[in-house]
């Protein structure tokens, strides 16, 4: 049996932690959605930034400087592998925000950069693929990854033609200027909307 | 023949003349003697027949003064003229402390439940009973450990539950008291937080004032391409400082600040 002072004490801790309780009850029936949820939305059901979407978006600039310092010790198997667990990790749920997208799309064109320049042609293809997926706007994100194809293309060209496969080489001499091309015309898009809007950002 | 000693013959006289059946006496009405008055009778007797006894000595000095030695005429001149405290005491004075100083003596000596003095009086008229007391008070003695463990521990029952039961009431209705007045002003802040929430016109505006998710290309010039390689890490830390700056807007405008 407690001493009486401490009784009084337990007891006056019992009835507040029950008073928060029915409290944050209260609160929870107008709180708004738990991180991790579909939508971070307002009244109007539009997504508003949130702690989730900063939480992804630090995440990523993590991954960028941590290859930033795996490339300058001339480790880029080590900066693929950081980049490579940002894009396959968890993102924010439902429909990916635009920045997500963009941020990832960006991230995939750097892998496709790096996976080319040793010679993983196919993958760096699949990076670039995965990446216009997300970035489907006119905006530069786009247009780096059509340019980020071309030179996945370019690179595949010159190591068939230094193994002799002609036609091989032919080809994706031809799909790098394709995408070279399709690259300029977004760019160019871009470009034009902002001189039409005056410059402003 | 002392005049002591024919007072003593004559008492007996009559005793022994009533033992014997002496002049029949009147049919007494008082009930009989105890044995306590018997005793007190007897203690009484011995103090006459020493001279002891402060009535019977007041009768025979007023009915036959006996004379002053030089000694206690001159003390009791020298307090009655010049009111002289300090002049030396008389034989009655000096006789009367030795019978105080073997009192006191026979006191310590013996059980205090059985105290008798030399002349076998009973504790209750110890004559030294108020010498005692004062001179405990001015140097009182060692008290036994034993003794003084059990006042302390008697003490200490007595006083302290009352004690300890009169302030435990009061500090524990003020304790639970403040837990209940907190816990409602936290309850009331909390609701009126909620109200503001739910008032429609104050999550209008908190709506329309929230920062969505929208593209990043607005961070960059759009009339210059991005390089052909590098400037990812720039780009994302520029992407990541602006988002913050909403996050933080966004904040304040779910709290109401302005």
């Amino acid at each position: 049996m407690l001493p009486r002072p401490r009784l009084s004490t337990a007891a006056a801790l019992v009835a507040l932690a029950l008073t928060a309780a029915a409290a944050c009850a209260d609160l929870a029936g107008t709180a708004p959605a738990p991180a991790g949820s579909a939508c971070s939305c307002d009244s109007l059901g539009a997504r508003v930034v949130d702690p989730v979407l900063l939480a992804f978006l630090s995440k990523a600039r993590a991954a960028h400087h941590q290859a930033d310092v795996a490339q300058a010790a001339a480790q880029p198997e080590k900066a693929i592998e950081a980049l490579e667990r940002f894009v396959s990790g968890p993102r924010p749920g439902g429909a990916p925000a635009p920045e997500v997208a963009e941020v990832l799309a960006d991230a995939r064109a750097r892998l496709a950069d790096l996976r080319s320049a040793r010679g993983d042609f196919d993958l760096a293809a699949r990076d670039v693929d995965e990446g216009l997926a997300l970035a489907e706007d006119v905006t530069h994100f786009r247009g780096h990854l059509l340019e980020a194809r071309g030179v996945v293309e370019e690179r595949r060209a010159k190591a068939l033609e230094d193994r002799g496969d002609v036609a091989g080489a032919r080809a994706a001499r031809e799909r790098a200027v394709l995408a070279f091309q399709q690259a300029i015309d977004v760019q160019d898009q871009v470009i034009a909307r902002s001189l039409r809007d005056g410059g402003a950002p | 023949m002392s005049d002591d000693r024919k007072r003593r013959i004559v008492l007996r006289s009559q005793e022994r003349a009533s033992d014997a059946g002496g002049p029949p006496e009147a049919p007494s009405t008082e009930a009989p003697s105890t044995e306590a008055e018997r005793r007190a009778a007897a203690a009484t007797r011995e103090r006459i027949e020493r001279g002891t006894e402060p009535l019977v000595a007041a009768l025979v000095a007023a009915w036959r003064p006996a004379a002053l030695s030089e000694t206690d005429h001159e003390a009791l001149l020298r307090r009655a003229l010049d009111g002289d405290d300090l002049a030396p005491p008389t034989a009655a004075e000096l006789a009367e402390a030795e019978r105080l100083r073997h009192a006191l003596e026979a006191f310590e000596a013996r059980d205090a439940r059985d105290a008798r003095d030399e002349t076998g009086a009973d504790a209750a008229e110890d004559p030294g009973a108020v010498a005692r007391v004062l001179r405990a008070a001015y140097r009182p003695g060692s008290i036994d450990p034993r003794t003084n463990d059990e006042l302390v521990e008697r003490a200490l029952a007595a006083r302290a539950p009352r004690r300890r039961r009169r302030r435990v009431l009061p500090v524990t209705m003020a304790a639970l008291a403040t837990a209940v007045a907190m816990a409602a002003s936290a309850v009331l802040v909390l609701r009126v937080a909620r109200e503001r929430l739910e008032d429609p016109s104050i999550r209008g505006m908190a709506a329309a004032s929230l920062v969505r998710t929208r593209s990043t290309a607005p961070l960059f010039d759009e009339s210059a391409p991005f390089p052909r390689t590098g400037g990812e890490t720039a780009r994302v830390d520029r992407i990541v400082s602006a988002r913050a700056a909403d996050l933080r807007a966004n904040r304040f405008a779910a709290w109401g600040v302005p």
